[in-house]
């Protein structure tokens, strides 16, 4: 009895020791992180970071965005157009800054500001490209947001072979 | 030591609150030959039934050993009325499709003894009841007298210390109630408590008998 | 869709007259009707026991808690048979559903569904405490735990109660054309994000689910019960995952198939209903062990024997799929990674 007592002990340590280790070996993706009262965008690593919306890594800043709420919690997403899906669930959307990584001059800029291609090809495939410098086809923040919303967009094959033959 | 403290059984209908016992105390000792009389209907039955555990009071006591029989929980109520309780009913209550062993042997079962145990209890009930010689027949096929011999036989078998027996006589002739008195003096030396509630007048004559008890409409007078 | 009631408007949903729903919530409300009466002779047989006394109200008390115990025995043991009939009923149902492949899809359509069948565990495992003290209770001729076990059955009534309208509100709430969420939507892996607890990878989550069976049965016989506390707590959640994560993919023979409740059905023979019923009803038998002895004082020798049958029932079933695997194919089952095409 006193050996079995013994080894109900060891197993115990060696079963707390476990997990123990396991928990500071720990390495999950982010998929959101709090406290952002800077309401700046976060430089998150490539790889180790999850898209909110479709919960994929995110592996490249091309095309990239990030939400950060009132409350400073920033998400992030690997395709502008799964920004738009997220902020139309959000109540008080106007007061969500919103970020997106410029494919010109590969900085964070303020996606309101930013202007958009609809051609591009991006990760999820909404098309939907962020530009710092206007060109001849690009279209405002809101334009993007109202096609996005209504379903223009390359994924839908209705509107994919006239957006892509330049007739949209 | 059976001790009975303010025992009252009483059966209310629309009217009235109809008492079979009421504010009965006794205390019966070890060893006693104890006669309960009177009438038919008078609660010799119930004080019985109440002492067995079989039935439950309105209010008091029914103490056996120090134990409060009428308090234990069925599982151990029915336990201790087997090791402790041997009854021996007016009307016998064999299982008629059993043999005269068989009947003998059944409250045996829940005390899980060997087979070579049982063997020697009933062997040793079947001769102190002088029933040895129709060990084998069917209870159905027995005489009356045979029959009560059975019973006794059966009350013994657990080596109970107190038995109880409702107007044993009543379905015997002269020479099976002369025979029956002479297996209850037996089991008077065996120092056994011994409870009879009877109206018969055979009782009448018995030296060994220890105590009268009359109850008359449910009281002890 | 609903049909009118007739009664200040309300339109209950026709899924309620699916037969197996209907039975099961006919079922449920038999057993909480007759559980309300002994509940009512329950409170009247608190406020006035006094077991040290003789007199008529005291033996009518001990009359009525005899049929009280009665009542509870029978209708507990039907809630025993209720829960299985209940996953069975949403796996029947997930077949009318449309997007639910089995009772996952099914429990995780409203907000009733988990909490339910959380409350139905949590019921159970009352329910299986208040059998062990009752059963120590008569064993003890004075009915020490009475009073204990008056009170335990007044909670698991409230919960029952509970239970009923979410049992009622669950089903209710069921609408047949919306699509549901089958269980690789709610099982399956996200990419990049290890699933398993305590970030363990597979491998030493396989060695604590074998170390902590044993330390479950070393600490049970030694009666060590702190330990056996922590060793259940741990193997309540590392046995579900080990099954979701790792021994569930052999039995659906396909290693990224994770769902705690296909296995459930007729495809599997069934084998959900003995593996999920060794695993919880050992945990259940673990916890009131712990009771039963830590605040009871009772060596409960029958219960831990049967604790460790189904704990080692439970290790035998999910060993085996795996053995069997390997010997029938010659390697173990290596998940599959999915890619995006751009």
């Amino acid at each position: 009895m006193k050996i079995i007592k013994i080894f109900s002990q060891l197993l115990l340590v060696v079963i707390v020791s476990i997990i123990g280790y396991s928990i500071i070996q720990k390495d999950n993706p982010i998929e959101v992180v709090r406290g952002n009262l800077s309401y700046r965008p976060i430089p998150f690593t490539l790889e180790k970071t999850d898209d909110t919306i479709c919960k994929m890594l995110i592996r490249s800043y091309y095309g990239s965005s990030q939400a950060i709420t009132k409350k400073g919690d920033t998400y992030f997403f690997n395709d502008i157009g799964c920004m738009m899906i997220w902020l139309e669930e959000q109540p008080h959307k106007e007061s969500i800054r919103l970020w997106v990584y410029t494919n010109d001059t590969n900085r964070w800029l303020n996606a309101r500001l930013a202007h958009y291609t609809t051609r591009d090809k991006t990760v999820i495939g909404y098309g939907f490209g962020a530009y710092e410098k206007k060109n001849r086809d690009s279209i405002s923040f809101e334009q993007m947001r109202s096609r996005m919303l209504k379903g223009e967009n390359l994924l839908n094959p209705k509107v994919r072979k006239r957006l892509l033959e330049n007739r949209y | 030591m059976i001790e009975i403290i303010e025992l009252n059984r009483y059966y209310d209908n629309q009217k009235e609150r109809f008492y079979a016992l009421k504010d009965i105390n006794l205390t019966i000792n070890r060893g006693e030959f104890v006669l309960l009389h009177g009438v038919s209907g008078s609660g010799k039955t119930t004080l019985l039934t109440l002492i067995a555990g079989m039935d439950k009071p309105n209010s008091g006591i029914v103490k056996i050993e120090g134990e409060p029989i009428i308090k234990l929980p069925d599982q151990h109520l029915s336990k201790f009325r087997n090791q402790h309780i041997g009854i021996i009913f007016q009307h016998y209550n064999l299982l008629e499709n059993l043999s005269v062993y068989d009947n003998i042997a059944t409250p045996l079962i829940p005390m899980r003894l060997s087979l070579k145990e049982i063997d020697k209890r009933v062997k040793e009930s079947l001769e102190i009841a002088n029933i040895s010689h129709k060990a084998n027949s069917l209870a159905s096929r027995l005489s009356g007298g045979e029959k009560q011999r059975t019973a006794i036989a059966r009350a013994l078998v657990t080596q109970a210390s107190i038995i109880l027996c409702d107007e044993p006589t009543a379905n015997l002739d002269k020479a099976n109630r002369e025979m029956f008195l002479e297996i209850l003096h037996k089991l008077h030396k065996l120092n056994k408590t011994i409870i009879v509630s009877t109206h018969d007048p055979i009782f009448n004559d018995l030296d060994y008998v220890t105590r009268w008890v009359s109850i008359v409409d449910g009281k002890i007078v | 869709m609903g049909f009118y009631c007739g009664w200040k408007n309300c339109i209950m949903n026709s899924i309620l007259l699916n037969t197996n729903i209907a039975i099961f919530l006919l079922a449920e409300w038999i057993v909480w009707f007759i559980l309300f009466i002994a509940f009512g002779v329950s409170i009247y047989i608190l406020k006035k026991w006094d077991f040290q006394s003789y007199t008529p109200t005291q033996y009518k008390l001990e009359k009525y808690a005899y049929l009280v115990m009665v009542i509870l025995v029978f209708a507990f043991s039907m809630k025993f048979i209720l829960l299985p009939y209940f996953v069975f009923t949403m796996d029947k149902i997930s077949d009318i559903v449309p997007g639910a492949m089995c009772s996952a899809g099914v429990i995780s359509f409203n907000h009733y569904g988990m909490k339910l069948f959380f409350v139905k565990l949590l019921i159970l495992l009352l329910l299986m405490v208040w059998l062990m003290i009752n059963h120590y209770d008569l064993e003890a001729k004075k009915y020490p735990w009475f009073k204990l076990k008056g009170w335990l059955y007044l909670v698991i009534f409230m919960l029952i109660s509970v239970e009923l309208y979410w049992d009622y509100a669950f089903f209710n709430d069921i609408d047949i054309h919306k699509v549901l969420n089958c269980c690789s939507t709610l099982y399956g892996l996200l990419e990049g994000v290890n699933p398993l607890p305590f970030g363990l990878d597979k491998t030493r989550l396989l060695i604590l689910f074998y170390l902590l069976y044993l330390m479950i049965l070393s600490s049970t016989f030694s009666k060590q019960y702190f330990i056996l506390s922590i060793g259940l707590l741990l193997f309540t959640i590392i046995g579900y995952y080990s099954v979701l994560y790792f021994f569930g993919t052999y039995i659906y023979q396909m290693p990224n198939h994770n769902c705690p409740f296909c296995m459930l059905q007729k495809d599997y023979y069934y084998i959900g209903y003995l593996l999920w019923g060794s695993f919880i009803g050992g945990i259940f038998l673990g916890v009131t062990t712990i009771i039963a002895n830590l605040i009871l004082g009772i060596d409960t020798q029958k219960l831990k024997i049967l604790m460790t049958l189904l704990f080692t029932l439970f290790i035998v079933i999910c060993s085996l799929y795996v053995a069997i695997y390997y010997i029938q194919n010659g390697v173990f089952l290596e998940p599959v990674k999915v890619e995006m095409v751009m």
